[in-house]
């Protein structure tokens, strides 16, 4: 069965200056456990189909399933973790990761064993009792990992969550996000303006541009994927192909010496 | 040494780092210092009175003493004022005027608290309370004092409702303005996570607005004091505008200035307490200590 499955997908919002369609005629299907990355520019609707896919946004026309059930509103078994920091300020660390089995009504006893196994995952058990205002930007974007993770979605959607970051801590958490994605075999909708991000994370890279799907590419490099992929030539040439798809064909496109 | 563990920004490894030198005898001794420049304050104040009461009839400014005799005479019992009819002492009369803006101040800002937060998240609630909220936000709440007299009388309800309905305003105001700043994208992470709506409130908005909520409160009950002995001069039987009046007509100043004090005493002590509830409840905001 399909994790996701998009069919006719139309989102359009009125504004001031008439009204825009932000996706159109979207058809998408995903199935389980794949890592799918949404990549386009920026405008191209991947924020507004990964808010569809939450339930945070309903369609204009068209349906959306997720595990045959339509999707209607937000719902904890469709996890997402936001691009701008959601980490709620006035729980502590624990009580973040914890929050979505609190509010399904877990047990302590058993929210406590979920929340020191993610936190141990995600390397901040340390940190348990810290506040998020004590915690770097990449730290508090381990515990939104967490937080997801634990809550235990079977879809999990990402929208740019790590595009504030530097690149080294953003190399570390896509290592950390692989590993408990094969750990748990959750299937993750990640969204992306990065080519190269979409190249280390995708099973499979999804090009939007203004609204609609235009390129559909699975990606074929075995995992893990280090920087070696880096003067592959299949990956040199998807990479191309990407940035064409982008826009980009026009822009200098040979790949920094690794 | 004293010393806590952190993570460095751009690796993310963990590491230790020092905390200042002597943190702990630090706070201690910027504790003492503020207390000291508070009490030199008080003092410098005090002494300005001494001062300026040589020049003045005792029934025109007493001196801090002559102040500090009619407290202790009247503080259980005030035998000239009892004559005029007030019941009890300073302390039972004060106590009278404190239970009372308390008591309106905790109804009207509870349910200005609901009201705001309702407001600020369902569009009816919100066209439904901003005419009241705006025109009573503007308004001075005392306009009400004439009508509550025709309504209900000169007692303790017509001074309840003053109270409380100050209090309402500036609670359900400031609870809509800081529901309102709160991002969505903390209910709608929530959301994702499985909290229904009343969780959702309990926990993100609730929490959320607390800084605003006391923040309000310390506002409402500065104001709601003076409001509780306006009402209470307009006809009642006790409490601080009680002993004004009685005082006043007995031209006995001093006693006017011991309740009045005993009263800011009282207002200093309850709002120190929403300052460290404040604390203690907002350790997680950037404007707190950890």
């Amino acid at each position: 069965m399909s994790a996701v499955n998009v069919t006719g997908l139309t989102v359009r919002f009125t504004t001031e200056t008439g009204v825009t369609t932000a996706l159109d005629h979207v058809e998408l299907d995903i199935p389980s456990r794949e890592f799918v990355v949404l990549i386009g520019p920026s405008g191209c609707g991947k924020s507004t189909l990964l808010n569809a896919l939450a339930g945070l946004l309903s369609p204009t026309e068209g349906t959306i399933t997720s595990a045959g059930e339509p999707v209607d509103g937000p719902d904890p078994r469709r996890g997402v973790v936001f691009q701008q920091d959601t980490t709620f300020p006035w729980m502590r660390v624990a009580d973040n990761v914890g929050y979505g089995l609190r509010a399904r009504g877990v047990p302590a006893a058993e929210r406590n064993v979920v929340v020191e196994e993610y936190l141990e995952a995600v390397g901040l058990s340390d940190q348990r009792h810290a506040w998020p205002k004590e915690l770097s930007g990449g730290m508090r974007k381990r515990v939104a990992i967490a937080t997801a993770f634990a809550a235990d979605p079977t879809l999990l959607l990402m929208d740019e969550p790590f595009g504030s970051l530097d690149f080294v801590t953003r190399t570390r958490l896509h290592d950390l996000l692989l590993a408990l994605w094969q750990r748990t075999g959750k299937t993750i909708v990640f969204v992306t303006h990065d080519v190269d991000e979409a190249l280390a994370l995708a099973d499979r890279i999804v090009v939007l541009s203004q609204g609609a799907v235009v390129d559909d590419i699975d990606v074929p490099f075995a995992r893990p994927r280090t920087d070696e992929l880096r003067r592959d030539s299949a990956a040199i040439d998807l990479r191309r192909h990407l940035l064409d798809r982008l826009g980009l064909a026009d822009q200098r496109t040979d790949l920094p010496a690794a | 040494m004293n010393v806590s563990v952190t993570q460095h920004r751009l690796t993310g490894v963990a590491a230790i780092r020092p905390k200042p030198a002597g943190g702990r005898l630090a706070t201690v001794r910027r504790l003492a210092i503020a207390i000291a420049v508070r009490a030199a304050g008080f003092a410098l104040l005090v002494a300005i009175w001494a001062a300026a009461s040589t020049q003045f009839l005792a029934v025109q400014l007493p001196r801090p003493e002559l102040v500090l005799q009619a407290l202790s005479d009247n503080l259980i019992t005030a035998p000239s004022l009892s004559l005029q009819g007030l019941q009890g002492g300073y302390l039972s009369n004060v106590g009278y005027t404190v239970a009372n803006t308390l008591v309106a101040g905790l109804v009207g800002g509870s349910v200005g608290f609901f009201v705001g937060a309702a407001s600020a998240r369902v569009q009816v609630v919100r066209n439904a309370s901003s005419p009241v909220l705006l025109l009573f936000g503007t308004v001075p709440d005392l306009v009400l004092a004439p009508f509550l007299l025709i309504w209900i009388g000169p007692g303790r309800a017509a001074q309840f409702v003053i109270v409380a309905f100050f209090c309402f305003v500036i609670l359900a105001i400031s609870t809509q303005n800081a529901a309102l700043r709160l991002p969505t994208r903390y209910e709608e992470s929530a959301a994702t996570l499985g909290a229904g709506p009343a969780h959702r409130f309990r926990t993100i908005v609730l929490p959320a607005t607390i800084p605003a909520i006391i923040g309000a409160a310390r506002i409402a009950l500065g104001t709601a004091w003076g409001l509780q002995c306006a009402g209470e001069l307009l006809g009642s039987e006790r409490g601080v505008g009680r002993v004004v009046v009685l005082s006043q007509q007995l031209s006995f100043t001093a006693g006017t200035i011991a309740v009045i004090l005993l009263l800011g005493a009282v207002a200093v002590a309850v709002d120190t307490a929403l300052v460290l509830a404040l604390r203690t409840l907002c350790r997680w905001s950037a404007g707190e200590g950890a």
